[in-house]
């Protein structure tokens, strides 16, 4: 069986991270709007152009849904998807963003992730 | 002239009548009833609950210092005051206290309030706060007596001023009797009843009538004595050793509320605050390991009659209580069965950052599209999805539930299930989820539209420390 991989099918448009370290004066929702408004400037594309969304959270608790990111962002109306997968509960959120880009579904999709 | 601009008052909602206590133990019953906290109280959120009433009509920011007098703590690290003067959204500029240990705390509290005002030019006002939750032995005498509330007097230095402060004095005397010992001891403890009654009746005879002596101050001349009692018949046999006139000696309260703790002789004041004589001669006097007298006079009757109307009080209290009809209840209530109890995950981070919204009760308006929202920690507006626009606004303490359901699987300390989980719409703005506490047949008497006013209490004890949050009630008529 071979893999066909995504290369050279979607692009990173625009990208931003917050300081790391221990930040008592700062919640995931301080964190998670700093990194996608960065995120949105670095692109050079409103919110209201976002199609999609996935979040990679880990920590935290479990059972938390997309509607994190929805309640921080007011990204409401679109689909959202929350991602748990260990650590690479991020990555599985940008691979995911990314195949939704290749199938053709969406255009502009945004990949995030917080934990603290 | 330093006196008392404002007060307030906390009883909780239910009575527990004296009867229901003598028929679980087969003893002979003690008239009246008793006011008991629910099981989401203690003497934090009766605190704010008489700090809202007595500062109702009065800016939080003006207040320069909080002084909590109990001798129920909730921590014995971890001061009180400062907590308390939080939710009350005082200034971060302020002195705070906590006065504890002694039934006489509360009457400490006052007359160092007034020294400390009278010693520093930049502190004007200081709120004295009493609340107490007693537990009292199952099946012992203290059991028909020990009672909840709260009581807040704001004191502060000015002219026309309703109650003016005239003098005070202390005697300190060590007795054992009674006790708690911070370890060993659930529950109060007595050696000898009759010895502490007369040691009692010596030390709050001596303080006022050293105070009236020191004022040249006869019998007659004093219209209202506010002491602190435990037992009618003492409290009576007092008034004729003090040879007050009749009527002088206020003993309306164990009969109907129980006996408060520290907030006693203040409750005593306030019942006689409502209907004030002209330049009346008032003694408060506190009473444990010693005893404070504070001398006062009624200044203005008219503004403490306007306070009366503004304020709820004793009276305002008593009009919404309602009675136990099941001993049972009280006993859930107090937590005096061992019972598994759910724990939530908290984390003091959280709760120290999340404090404008979790317990000053603030939320963001957005200055985009106006809508105000809750809670704080959100930085995109729910109308009008504008990024980082919000200002913070103080929400009203009132609304209407816009709706609700009625959760039979909560999980948590809750007296009966079902728990109203409500949505409100604030009164001015902002919409809030939070559970209903002292109802009745929730599935009879919540409905949408309904009015109710936000109550502080504890909510659960996750990450080992106290967590507090605000319910909705039905409406007590808080101003």
């Amino acid at each position: 069986m071979t893999v066909k991989g995504i290369k050279d099918k979607v692009a990173i448009i625009g990208c931003d991270a917050t300081k790391f370290g221990e930040l008592w004066d700062k919640g995931r929702e301080d964190l998670l709007f700093e990194a996608t408004q960065g995120a949105i400037k670095d692109a050079g594309i409103k919110k209201d152009e976002i199609e999609a969304a996935w979040a990679g959270i880990y920590y935290y608790f479990t059972g938390m849904s997309g509607a994190t990111v929805e309640d921080i962002l007011r990204l409401d109306g679109i689909p959202i998807t929350r991602t748990e997968n260990y650590c690479a509960s991020g990555m599985d959120a940008f691979r995911n963003a990314c195949f939704g880009v290749v199938s053709g579904a969406y255009d502009v999709v945004l990949a995030c992730g917080v934990d603290l | 002239m330093i006196g008392i601009k404002s007060y307030g008052a906390y009883l909780p909602k239910y009575l527990l009548p004296r009867e229901l206590i003598a028929e679980a133990w087969d003893f002979p019953t003690v008239p009246g009833t008793k006011a008991i906290a629910s099981i989401d109280e203690d003497s934090i959120t009766m605190a704010v609950e008489a700090g809202l009433d007595c500062l109702s009509g009065i800016d939080p920011k003006s207040i320069d210092g909080l002084f909590f007098a109990t001798t129920t703590q909730v921590y014995t690290e971890k001061d009180s005051a400062s907590f308390v003067a939080t939710v009350l959204d005082l200034r971060e500029d302020i002195i705070t206290a906590d006065f504890t240990d002694s039934l006489k705390a509360g009457t400490t509290a006052l007359a160092r309030a007034v020294d400390t005002i009278k010693a520093n030019k930049d502190i004007n006002s200081i709120l004295i706060i009493a609340a107490d939750t007693r537990e009292a032995e199952p099946a012992t005498m203290s059991e028909f007596g020990f009672a909840d509330g709260a009581t807040a007097f704001l004191v502060t230095e000015g002219e026309d001023l309703p109650v003016v402060i005239d003098d005070y004095y202390s005697i300190s005397a060590n007795v054992t009797g009674p006790w708690k010992r911070t370890k060993e001891d659930s529950f109060i403890r007595t050696f000898e009843a009759k010895m502490d009654n007369q040691f009692y009746t010596q030390s709050i005879t001596k303080v006022m009538s050293e105070i009236m002596k020191r004022n040249n101050l006869n019998p007659e001349d004093i219209e209202v004595a506010a002491y602190y009692y435990n037992n009618p018949r003492t409290h009576g046999r007092i008034a004729k050793i003090m040879k007050f006139n009749q009527g002088v000696a206020q003993n309306g309260l164990f009969f109907q509320i129980g006996d408060l703790g520290t907030p006693m002789p203040f409750m005593l004041l306030i019942s006689a605050m409502k209907r004030p004589k002209e330049d009346a001669k008032v003694i408060l006097a506190g009473f444990g390991d010693g005893a404070d007298a504070i001398l006062m006079h009624f200044q203005d009757r008219r503004s403490l009659r306007e306070l009366s109307k503004n304020h709820m009080g004793l009276s305002g209290h008593q009009k919404t209580m309602k009675t136990l009809e099941n001993y049972a209840v009280y006993i859930e209530n107090k937590k005096l069965l061992t019972k598994d109890r759910y724990v939530r995950k908290s984390s003091a981070v959280t709760m120290w950052r999340e404090t404008p919204t979790v317990y000053k009760m603030y939320g963001n308006k957005c200055k985009n599209c106006g809508t105000v929202q809750y809670p704080t920690t959100f930085r995109s507006c729910v109308v009008c999805r504008a990024d980082d626009q919000m200002e913070l606004v103080k929400l009203a303490l009132k609304g209407t539930i816009f709706t609700y359901t009625l959760d039979h699987l909560v999980g948590g300390t809750y007296m009966a299930t079902p728990v109203p989980r409500c949505v409100i719409d604030l009164d001015g703005g902002g919409r809030i989820l939070v559970n209903m506490t002292e109802i009745e047949n929730p599935e009879e008497n919540v409905k949408i539209g309904m009015e109710v006013e936000l109550t502080f209490r504890k909510e659960h004890e996750g990450a080992d420390f106290k967590n507090y949050y605000w319910k909705c009630r039905p409406v007590r008529g808080r101003f």
